[in-house]
């Protein structure tokens, strides 16, 4: 064993001294660990973080959080902030054209017991173009698009899961014109039978309603944007 | 969850210690064993009989401060991190050296550094704890000790 240097561990004393007085709260670490009161905090918005989102999530059906965008290295900066631990394959899909670039990356996790799905779309390395969370609704539910799991962000672009019997995703827009959004279907690997859909529209247009359709073009899920649907700008 | 209690109480000041030398502010140090024990009670079901428990504490306190590092958008050990005043109230040019060469110690050096002298963990613990072998631990904390002798040296002969 390498003995400690005398003149450093004076220094370190110095540097960070022991707190002998502190004994910390178990009790309070114990109340905490029974209760889910503590919010998963790597996907708690701080000022900084504010700073660099405009996004707006819309529904409630699903525990969906905002990761921030400032570890940035084009798709991959939701990996490199301490987003949850994947429990399978990372699984990405990049359109690699500099006029049309964009990135979605997905991953199961666990939170608690239970499956979640974590995702992001990165469009470029700007800010707020950069958006992504883990929720649970996303998973397990017949009815897909999720509303619950569907982000929409104020730079005019809604993405989220589909089910696998989802073919075509329409946005309708407020002035009764749709847009069609591009469906991106995830390597099996992924481990859950999802597709995404991405539909971009002019940043000042109002989002109205999103509509999925199976390959037959029947209707088979909608999400309707409530009118006034906060819209999270940077502080 | 009595063991875990037992480590919380009986090395709390040294979990904070390290956690506070790691994320910069005792704040955010506290913040971070908080939240370590927390997902420790609640992942207490996948601890692996065969490792070391306070070995599994400490990696997840680690962790957490390094989150909590991270969150705080800035490396650890800046100039206003440790709301620590010298020891006469002064700024003091060699604390401030020493201080301006741990924080530019690869990270895994500042760890062992940390995990060693402020928690007394032994080569083997150090490993575990940061998930690499005894060998390179000895290594890290080697070149660490340089360095900071080094910096050491130049300060005396600047004084």
């Amino acid at each position: 064993m390498t003995e400690r240097d005398g003149d450093i561990a004076a220094f370190l004393d110095e540097f960070s001294p022991r707190r002998h007085e502190e004994q910390g709260d178990w009790d309070r670490v114990a109340a905490d660990a029974r209760s889910d009161r503590r919010p998963r905090r790597f996907l708690a918005p701080t000022r900084r973080r504010r700073a660099v989102l405009t996004l707006a999530i819309i529904g409630a059906l699903t525990v969906l959080a905002v990761v921030p965008a400032f570890a940035v290295s084009e798709g991959w900066w939701f990996l490199g902030f301490d987003a949850p631990n994947p429990t399978g394959t990372i699984v990405a899909v990049i359109n690699p054209q500099s006029a049309d670039y964009w990135a979605l990356v997905a991953y199961l996790t666990d939170h608690n017991g239970r499956s979640e799905l974590c995702y992001s779309l990165t469009q470029s390395n700007e800010s707020g173009s950069r958006v992504g969370g883990c929720g649970s609704g996303a998973l397990g539910e017949p009815n897909l698009p999720d509303p619950g799991a569907t982000i929409v962000t104020t730079s005019g672009v809604a993405f989220g899961p589909t089910t696998l019997d989802v073919a075509t995703v329409e946005a309708e827009l407020g002035d009764g014109s749709t847009v069609q959004a591009k469906i991106v279907t995830f390597p099996k690997a992924l481990g859950a039978p999802l597709r995404f859909y991405i539909a971009e529209f002019p940043a000042d247009a109002a989002l109205t309603q999103i509509v999925g359709k199976n390959s037959e073009g029947q209707v088979i899920g909608t999400i309707t944007v409530p009118a006034g649907t906060e819209m999270h700008q940077g502080s | 969850v009595v063991a875990l209690e037992s480590a919380y109480r009986d090395r709390y000041p040294d979990l904070l210690r390290v956690a506070t030398a790691i994320t910069g502010s005792a704040e955010s140090g506290r913040d971070a064993v908080h939240d370590a024990f927390v997902d420790l009670i609640r992942a207490r079901e996948s601890y692996r009989r065969n490792g070391h428990l306070e070995a599994w504490a400490w990696a997840a306190v680690v962790n957490a401060a390094r989150k909590q590092a991270r969150r705080r958008g800035s490396l650890p050990l800046k100039e206003e991190a440790l709301d620590r005043p010298s020891a006469n109230g002064e700024k003091d040019g060699r604390h401030d050296a020493v201080r301006a060469a741990i924080a530019r110690l690869p990270e895994r050096q500042r760890l062992a550094l940390f995990l060693r002298y402020y928690a007394d963990l032994d080569y083997a613990s150090i490993a575990e704890t940061l998930g690499i072998a005894p060998g390179t631990v000895a290594a890290a904390l080697h070149a660490a000790h340089e360095t900071l002798r080094q910096t050491l040296q130049e300060v005396r002969k600047n004084d």
